[in-house]
């Protein structure tokens, strides 16, 4: 291979892949990213829910054997694990630009391929990171669909018990709700039943201003005579200021208000956003379970390109050394050069699973909709 | 402004795989849920909207009842005609309660 092709191969292009997880933390929209650690997996785990309690140790004396219990089993869901993949094609203007390094055989470009090799990967990192984040929610949701590219996930559950997928029977939109009591019922209702201290709540901006427009809210944040004084008018459309109020109401230790977005190409060419949480949902966790593997995780397999990229004869320019976990991003060339091109692919293979299933409940809020346009907004 | 739910769209969540908190009580069961008169209590158009379905509800029952009775009443004066009360709906009998053909048929042909 000649040097200007050299930046296209598998091992300098991983290297960037782990320069950028190493130096960039998560960007700051991706909320449930932060709370599910990577842990390494085999396929046939992948998919499966882990069935078993974690039982409180026994006192053993000195001297004495401890009782083994068996272990847990793991309830296979499903064998076909999924992968997280997309790909960017590099434009002709950067082709060009690899061809003058091709052929001058330079391996300094003054930087102007790498910093676009390294964007494109970052990325294709980024949008991956992404799809994890929107399965986190999922999870933390317990309840996902999917349907795409000829891959159809219908109603993925992680076992959470229906008495925490709770509706209030007055949406929160209709200012005779009682969110103060809705919250703090299903909280106690944790509390005794499962043992959970649920001191973080998420929501959308939505649903928090539907929620302080309520006569309940307002009268339980007089009650508590917010800021040291009988308060007659409170301060409900600005958001901030209210959110220590709340979480004083509320009896919580942090409040997310989450509506960051994502963007997805239907097969038409379509762009169009969706939130990660849905504006209707409000999410009751605990942060103790934060990064916490006995509540949590994403069971991050062996990427399948990593095992066939040694056999040779793919279009891979280079070959992993050998097996390797997610995320991973390497280059292709077409075959038939028609049209010629090369593309940057980012792979992970992998799926979020629960431990504990009431590690998390929800709260649906209403059917209210999202009065933002979902669609690309055109530049005039 | 979205109305509170139904007893109805209660019964969708719990059947969906969820649960409902309705006046802090929360509901994991279709069994416990309250009535449509429970839920209309204090509103007037809701309590004139369900006395109406009850209204219609009644009127179902009482269809239904008259059509129970009435079969009943059929089935009873069969078994007693079997010796000798004719029932003006059941086909002609002849011999020891079987039918004897079509003799009573107008429309069948003579024979």
């Amino acid at each position: 291979m000649s040097a200007g092709y050299q930046v296209l191969q598998v091992a300098r292009i991983q290297r960037i892949i782990y320069a950028l997880q190493d130096v960039r933390a998560l960007p700051q929209q991706l909320l449930f990213s932060k709370r599910v650690a990577d842990v390494p997996a085999v396929d046939e785990e992948i998919m499966g829910r882990f069935i078993g309690r974690v039982q409180i140790a026994d006192l053993i004396a000195d001297d004495s054997a401890a009782a083994v219990y068996s272990s847990g089993k793991l309830q296979f869901e499903t064998t076909n694990v999924p992968n997280l993949k997309h790909g960017i094609n590099m434009t002709q203007a950067m082709l060009n630009q690899l061809n003058s390094i091709q052929t001058l055989g330079v391996e300094n470009d003054q930087g102007i391929f790498s910093n676009y090799q390294r964007t494109q990967i970052d990325k294709l990192l980024l949008g991956i990171r992404q799809r994890k984040e929107a399965l986190f929610v999922a999870m933390y949701l317990d309840g996902f669909s999917y349907d795409r590219l000829g891959v159809k996930m219908s109603n993925v559950t992680w076992g959470m018990p229906s008495d925490l997928k709770v509706t209030p029977s007055t949406p929160w939109d209709n200012t005779s709700a009682t969110p103060v009591s809705d919250v703090l019922l299903l909280r106690r209702y944790g509390l005794v039943r499962y043992g959970e201290n649920w001191d973080r709540l998420d929501m959308s901006t939505a649903a928090y201003n539907f929620m302080l427009h309520t006569t309940e809210f307002q009268n339980v944040a007089r009650a508590y005579q917010l800021g040291g004084t009988q308060a007659t008018v409170l301060p409900i459309n600005n958001m901030e200021a209210m959110k220590p109020f709340a979480m004083q109401v509320l009896g919580i230790q942090e409040l997310n208000l989450y509506d960051a977005r994502y963007w997805q190409q239907a097969e038409d060419g379509t762009l169009s956003s969706a939130p990660y949480l849905p504006i209707t949902k409000v999410v009751l966790s605990s942060r103790a379970d934060d990064m916490d593997t006995n509540a949590h995780d994403f069971a991050n397999g062996i990427v399948t390109e990593s095992l066939v990229s040694g056999i040779g004869n793919t279009n891979m320019i280079g070959a992993f050394a050998g097996p390797t976990r997610g995320p991973v991003a390497y280059a292709t060339t077409s075959p038939q050069l028609n049209p010629p091109g090369i593309t940057f692919w980012g792979v992970a293979r992998g799926f979020p699973r629960k431990y504990r299933q009431s590690s998390s409940a929800v709260l649906t809020v209403g059917t209210f909709s999202d009065p933002i346009p979902t669609t690309e907004v055109a530049f005039s | 402004m979205t109305k509170p739910l139904s007893r109805d769209e209660m019964v969708g969540v719990i059947r969906g795989g969820g649960s409902v908190i309705h006046e802090g009580i929360l509901h994991t069961s279709v069994d416990t849920l309250p009535t449509e008169a429970d839920l209309a209590s204090g509103n007037a158009e809701k309590t004139a909207d369900v006395l109406a379905g009850i209204a219609a509800q009644r009127a179902a029952l009482d269809a239904q009842e008259q059509k129970l009775l009435a079969a009943q009443g059929r089935q009873a004066a069969a078994s007693a005609g079997e010796g000798d009360t004719p029932d003006p709906n059941a086909p002609a009998k002849g011999g020891k309660g079987k039918a004897s053909g079509n003799a009573s048929d107008p429309n069948a042909p003579a024979g």
